[in-house]
């Protein structure tokens, strides 16, 4: 009892802020459920809310530490490199669409930042596009996280699909069961398929020293071959050459978030996603094994001498990286009206998962909040058609952005150099009030 | 077609499996000089798909308008260059074996030979290309334009990868990614009905070539319906295996990807042969994408089908040296045509099996080799690894 007493004491304003937003976003709408100016009225609470937040936040961190030096927070100086990447990104996008069309550039360009903030039905197909996207994005970030480069998230995705719409095709054998325990069922189906395809190239990486990105690349064709092939071969609806209609009982449940956001096409697969980023999180920062798994990933020889098993545990994080994606399969395909198609094209997901995870500097939070953004940013380049622009353009951002993120060195040295600048500054300015007052 | 004849079935798939080989050739040998400098480029892919969609377009602009005189010219002066340098190469082997010379009749020797040669090959090829189709003359322009695109789009990853020390792999999935959004948004936005294909109209297939198709077995699998690419594919993987094994700046780019730190210690410019081995590669890449639109699809859909990523796999398969590679990439363009073609060939017909499981054979086999050699293999030391002069 004291404990969560003390936390309350040390954290009223976050608890408060939490509190408000979860009324804000999920017990007001469904009272009054689509209008928009509940909509406005929300979205200036809750940026009101979030900018009071950071503000205390702020000054209380500066009276804790007054002599902090920003330019030394490696965390504070990777997000302003996120931050400038996306400038960077955007601009380059503006500067293409006034070369495309400048009469529509700007309104073009204000749609993509607005985004999936239009109305309550873009909001829920944002957070329904980037559900698999925020997965393939953990996946691969929890794999950079321990030093591995998981390339091969289209095909981890792609396995997992399969698992996951075959239990839900041929449902009939698990027997008359609860429709959340059939979808569960399909889950994990397709967290074990995918897990296996990501230890793959972990075995081959551990005992035989192969490279893990060659190996995911090659295992990205073959999953996408022999995905065709088990298509065809058990699930095959032979009229529409696709896979047979799942079950309605295996479908992910939509944990009424539809009533939320009416007339989209919002399901429960981002409760997954977010129970995911708390799992993969606490898994990382909070426990042995993964700090074991982080070792491994900085000196596979310290670790060793350490008494780590660094063998064994590349291959369990490579699992774990493939596992996720092929939930994300599963939250793609477990969908009525979506179907797995035997048509050999490697899922683009696995690869936007690549540049989600970087944009999110491989922290599970920050690949929510990146993964959010590319949704946003569909839905901007789905808006955006209105101005007889491509959609195609957001890839091309994204792209840009990732090309940037690259760059980190060159970002985060340029941060560094004006916080430094700026801090300095200010240090002299104490010095010369200092003999200011020392002269009086 | 059931009654075929073995011969017949021979040639029938094998001008296929050439045509299939000799872009993955020319794209895992510009993987070769990439990597061999030190810069592991998987950014093939894109190169290629850039280069497909620029050299594409360029074609189909060119076959409406046709190939204006001075763009004959260029198009003789960039491959007299390459023929001028060719011939240098030998004029080297030679003076290398005539022996002493003085250090000025060495350079004048050299740069008199190469001048002469260059221009005599610039004339003599714009004399050719002037008497030849108008499709040949298309087909060069195309080409050069794919090279010259690939170089342009691989500089952004060698100057992530050298100057920046980015990581390469991050680099170069950028790039994967930048190439088919700009191909397509590009060609939806400009072209007349707002598709993303490109269509090529004419046929850049040789019936035959005079006189040696009339060799007799030879003759059939070699010299009948080939694509003039795949002659230009062969001199070109040819002289850059001599370049690569047998000049000083081979020598070089090698060690570079060896031990840079040693390389340079001799006072070898890292930069400026890294930089090079990118841009060989981006060439070779982009040319290989249009020479592959030119021998499959006959119009462009924004894909180039995996060869970026199969090309890779051939040169790991080919575990880095060129003879092998040839192989690997026979073997990878076999598989493939197989995969196209096995209801035609009875034998496989009998066997029953999906057409993807021929599909899936060359990455598995890339697999089960990388399991079993991978302790001793030629992969160069310091490929991946950004040069820092401070770590020796």
């Amino acid at each position: 009892m004291t404990k969560i007493q003390h936390f309350l004491k040390h954290n009223i304003v976050g608890v408060v802020t939490v509190v408000s937003l979860f009324l804000l976003f999920f017990v007001l709408p469904s009272i009054f459920s689509g209008s928009d100016l509940l909509l406005n009225v929300n979205r200036l609470m809750i940026i009101l809310v979030g900018l009071t937040y950071i503000i205390y936040k702020y000054m209380m961190f500066r009276q804790n530490y007054p002599n902090f030096k920003f330019a030394e927070s490696t965390t504070l100086v990777n997000v302003l490199g996120s931050v400038i990447a996306i400038v960077i990104g955007l601009i380059f996008g503006l500067i293409l669409m006034f070369f495309v069309s400048p009469a529509n550039a700007m309104p073009g360009f204000f749609t993509i930042l607005k985004g999936g903030f239009n109305n309550l039905k873009s909001l829920g197909n944002m957070i329904y596009f980037s559900v698999p996207i925020i997965l393939t994005g953990l996946s691969v970030a929890f794999a950079f996280r321990t030093g591995l480069f998981n390339i091969g998230a289209t095909g981890q995705l792609t396995m997992g699909a399969f698992a996951a719409v075959f239990i839900g095709v041929r449902g009939g054998f698990l027997g008359d069961i609860h429709p959340l325990l059939h979808w569960g069922v399909a889950v994990l189906g397709a967290g074990i398929a995918g897990g296996i395809w990501g230890a793959i190239p972990g075995i081959l990486k551990a005992y035989r020293n192969v490279n893990e990105v060659v190996a995911s690349i090659m295992l990205n064709y073959v999953a996408m071959y022999l995905n065709t092939i088990l298509i065809t071969t058990y699930i095959y609806n032979v009229d529409y050459a696709r896979a047979l209609d799942i079950e309605r009982t295996s479908a992910t449940p939509t944990f009424n978030l539809d009533l939320l956001f009416p007339t989209s096409s919002v399901n429960g697969g981002i409760v997954v996603a977010v129970i995911i980023v708390i799992i993969l999180y606490v898994i990382l920062n909070k426990t042995t094994f993964g700090y074991e798994l982080k070792a491994v990933g900085f000196n596979r020889d310290a670790s060793k001498y350490a008494g780590m098993n660094a063998k064994r545990n590349i291959v369990y994080s490579m699992m774990i990286s493939g596992a996720v994606a092929g939930i994300a399969g599963a939250m793609m395909f477990l969908v009525v009206g979506k179907h797995l198609k035997p048509e050999n094209i490697l899922l683009q997901e696995g690869f936007t998962g690549i540049a989600i995870s970087l944009l999110g500097l491989s922290n599970p939070i920050g690949v929510l909040l990146a993964g959010l953004f590319y949704g946003s940013l569909q839905q901007g380049g789905y808006y955006m058609q209105l101005y007889d622009f491509k959609p195609e353009i957001i890839d091309i951002i994204i792209a840009v952005i990732i090309y940037a993120s690259a760059l980190a060195l060159f970002l985060q040295t340029f941060v560094i150099r004006r916080l430094k600048a700026r801090e300095m500054t200010i240090d002299a300015k104490k010095v010369v009030e200092q003999e200011k007052e020392g002269d009086k | 077609m059931d009654g075929l004849t073995f011969m017949e079935i021979v040639y029938f798939i094998f001008p296929l499996i050439i045509a299939s080989a000799v872009p993955l050739t020319l794209v895992a040998t510009g993987a070769l000089y990439s990597e061999r400098s030190g810069v592991v480029n998987i950014a093939l892919e894109g190169i290629m798909l850039m280069g497909a969609y620029v050299g594409s377009v360029t074609i189909k602009t060119l076959e409406s308008s046709g190939v204006s005189p001075l763009l004959n010219l260029f198009t003789a002066l960039i491959f007299g260059l390459f023929i001028g340098y060719v011939l240098y190469l030998l004029v080297q082997v030679l003076l290398n074996k005539i022996g002493k010379l003085s250090l000025f009749e060495h350079i004048a020797i050299r740069i008199g030979s190469y001048v002469i040669l260059a221009v005599f090959s610039t004339l003599l090829m714009y004399f050719v290309l002037n008497a030849s189709s108008q499709n040949v003359q298309v087909a060069l322009v195309g080409l050069l334009v794919g090279a010259i695109v690939g170089i342009g789009f691989s500089l952004f990853h060698a100057y992530a990868s050298i100057n920046m020390k980015a990581n390469q792999i991050i680099s170069a999935t950028a790039l994967n990614m930048f190439a088919p959004a700009f191909a397509i948004f590009i060609n939806r936005t400009f072209s007349a009905n707002g598709t993303q294909k490109v269509t090529i109209q004419g046929s850049y297939r040789i019936r035959e070539v005079p006189f040696f198709s009339d060799i007799p077995i030879i003759g059939d699998l070699f010299f009948k319906a080939a694509y003039l690419s795949t002659y230009l594919g062969i001199v070109i993987f040819i002289v850059a295996v001599v370049v690569l094994y047998k000049t000083k700046f081979g020598l070089r780019l090698r060690s570079c990807g060896e031990n840079p730190h040693a390389a340079d210690s001799l006072g070898i410019n890292i930069y400026k042969i890294r930089y090079s081995g990118v841009m060989v590669s981006g060439a070779l890449a982009g040319m290989g994408g249009v020479i592959f639109v030119l021998s499959f699809a006959a119009n462009f859909n924004a894909t180039v089908s995996g060869f970026g990523f199969l090309a890779l796999a051939v040169l790991i398969f080919g575990n880095w040296k060129p003879k092998r590679i040839i192989l690997a990439a026979l073997f990878f363009a076999s598989m493939r045509v197989i995969a196209n073609t096995y209801s035609v060939i009875p034998a496989l017909k009998n066997l029953n099996l999906d057409g993807e499981i021929y599909s899936m054979l060359p990455y598995v086999a890339t697999l089960v080799v990388l399991a079993f050699v991978s302790k001793n293999s030629a992969a160069p030391l310091a490929a991946g690894e950004p040069f820092d002069p401070g770590k020796r």
